[in-house]
């Protein structure tokens, strides 16, 4: 071996590829996929293609919004805890890829098996514009799709975060979950809380600025968020890897 | 190649266990040495560290001239491991999740696939390399995960229970490769199976509590530590049956077996070292084979196996430290 390490590439690449065959490969990966068409697909028939209904996928936006704060958790559960529960993270850590391309490697198979899930809802928008009359605006469907990446996006990596606290895919599964409808009932207001709690709540709570950004209301503080958010969880990911060594 | 400084390492906070106590050692560039100990002594700990999955506390580890705590990635660069039970990925072919393997340490297209199959091709997978690894034997399994493990040519390679679960021919083969592996590298291995070590490790060291209690070849443990045979073997012929050994029962368990003509191989394996150390035991033989009015053909006393050898030392591993005895490469 001439290099003295493999660099990020080729090793994040790696892990991302491997995951998104094992997401491909597991019955609970086909359940979500098809779990989600079903019910997304539900929601964008019985309301966007009612005859008369103005053309738009608006519903079908804050629909495929909620499923997916149900559904990425359970995407995001396996990608580090089954490593953990298996052994087969010892292996993993213990080569030369990097707690940085596994904690990327993961975090884009995880994205790579999202639009995977979105991908053939892209047909509900040509099925509108093909029986709408006038067509769709591209426009509103264009920064509809972007809201759901972007939100799915967020939510993989808090449930990687959580994947990496745990060796239980359910413990994984309960503690995103809980953690993003916790932020989601606190910024809704109907809490009694303290104003500067609501107010932290209402600023990371995802979901509103995805609403915002589906409707069609483009500020750059909700694009820079979403990045920036997931960012955050993912050096907090990487923090929690490399700190495993130290126990 | 290996260079283990003072080792320290504890499990807890508030009450902290030690479970390593200063472990010291070097390892040559090629050869294949053998780690044992009991459960608890620290053989895990040691090979978690070495291989960076965890940190010590305190003291030093060089793998192939890196400074592994301080240059984690170099060193795993340098490193091939192959865990206890060899955890892989069962949806994935041998050769698919070879390439994966390549791939985190850098090698991608032509050079990982080379890689792979030329690793697969060093542990004789096959054409087995093309079934998924959930279909595979324990056996071949155990295969994969030390192709893995050499695929990027590493100089140091550490294995982890490699024989652990597998049938009698497994074991041999297994043997073999780690003996190829060892031609040419730095092979740490650990194993809980002490035939093992002494049929195919140039070198073993034994940890018990967190030390290092002993270092050497299986030969030199033996004829350091043995405090005696493990064994005499008495040749004798007469009349009817040995009767005359029941009197030796109290000082050794005896075992005869017939030879045929009149003739008699009695095994005596001594109640305590110190009895097999001189020669009172033979001596005892052979004048109950005289009394009894039998002929002494022949009288060899066994050499003890490495397993006795360390049975030996964990039981003199608690008493020689409480009396502050210098462990062999540890400083507590």
């Amino acid at each position: 071996m001439s290099r003295a390490t493999p660099g990020l590439f080729t090793p994040t690449l790696s892990i991302a590829s491997r995951e998104l065959r094992a997401l491909l490969a597991s019955a609970a990966g086909w359940l979500v996929i098809a779990l989600f068409l079903l019910l997304a697909g539900g929601a964008f028939a019985s309301q966007a293609l009612q005859p008369g209904a103005p053309a738009s996928m608006r519903t079908f936006f804050d629909f495929a919004g909620l499923l997916l704060l149900w559904m990425v958790p359970a995407i995001a559960m396996r990608l580090l805890s089954e490593e953990s529960r298996a052994g087969t993270l010892e292996p993993l850590v213990t080569s030369a890829a990097g707690d940085a391309a596994i904690t990327l490697g993961k975090y884009l198979g995880g994205l790579a098996f999202l639009a995977f899930l979105l991908a053939p809802t892209l047909a509900y928008a040509a099925i509108l514009g093909s029986v709408s009359d006038p067509a769709p605006d591209i426009g509103p469907v264009a920064s509809g799709y972007l809201s759901l990446a972007l939100l799915g996006a967020t939510y993989l990596a808090l449930g990687l975060l959580a994947s990496t606290l745990t060796n239980s895919q359910t413990l994984a599964y309960l503690a995103a979950l809980l953690a993003l409808l916790g932020l989601r009932f606190l910024a809704s207001g109907t809490a009694a809380v303290p104003g500067f709690v609501l107010n932290t709540a209402r600023s990371i709570e995802p979901a509103e600025r995805a609403r915002r950004l589906a409707a069609g209301i483009v500020h750059a503080q909700d694009l820079a968020y979403f990045p920036l958010a997931a960012g955050l969880l993912l050096v907090a990911t990487f923090a929690v890897l490399s700190s495993r060594r130290w126990r | 190649m290996i260079a283990v400084r003072k080792l320290r390492k504890s499990y807890g906070v508030t009450r902290p266990a030690p479970a390593l106590r200063g472990v010291s050692f070097d390892l040559p560039a090629r050869g294949v040495t053998g780690l044992l100990g009991p459960n608890g002594a620290g053989k895990s700990t040691t090979i978690r560290i070495l291989t960076g999955f965890i940190r010590p506390d305190d003291g030093s580890v060089t793998l192939a001239g890196i400074d592994a705590l301080a240059d984690p990635q170099t060193a795993r660069f340098r490193l091939g491991y192959l865990p206890e039970s060899a955890p892989l990925y069962p949806e994935l072919t041998a050769e698919r999740y070879l390439r994966y393997r390549a791939g985190l340490f850098g090698l991608r297209g032509r050079r990982a696939r080379d890689a792979a199959a030329a690793a697969a091709d060093r542990c004789r997978l096959g054409p087995l390399r093309a079934r998924r690894i959930g279909a595979l034997s324990k056996g071949y399994r155990q295969r994969v995960g030390l192709a893995a493990a050499i695929l990027h040519d590493p100089p140091v390679v550490i294995l982890d229970e490699p024989a652990s679960g597998l049938d009698p021919a497994q074991i041999r083969e297994t043997r073999s490769m780690i003996r190829e592996l060892g031609e040419s590298r730095t092979v740490l291995v650990s194993s809980h199976l002490l035939s093992e070590v002494e049929a195919g490790c140039d070198r073993a060291l034994v940890l018990t509590q967190g030390r290092l209690v002993a270092d050497g070849s299986p030969r030199e443990l033996i004829s350091e530590h043995a405090t005696g045979p493990a064994a005499l073997l008495v040749e004798a012929s007469g009349p009817g049956e040995p009767t005359w050994a029941v009197t030796l029962r109290g000082i050794a368990r005896v075992v005869s077996e017939p030879r045929g003509n009149r003739r008699w191989s009695i095994r005596l394996e001594p109640s305590s070292t110190e009895q097999a150390a001189g020669s009172p035991l033979a001596d005892r033989a052979a004048r109950a084979v005289h009394d009894a009015g039998w002929s002494l053909h022949a009288v060899t006393p066994e050499s003890p196996t490495l397993e006795e050898v360390f049975i030996g030392l964990l039981r003199n591993a608690e008493p020689k430290s409480e009396r502050g005895a210098g462990p062999v490469g540890g400083d507590a």
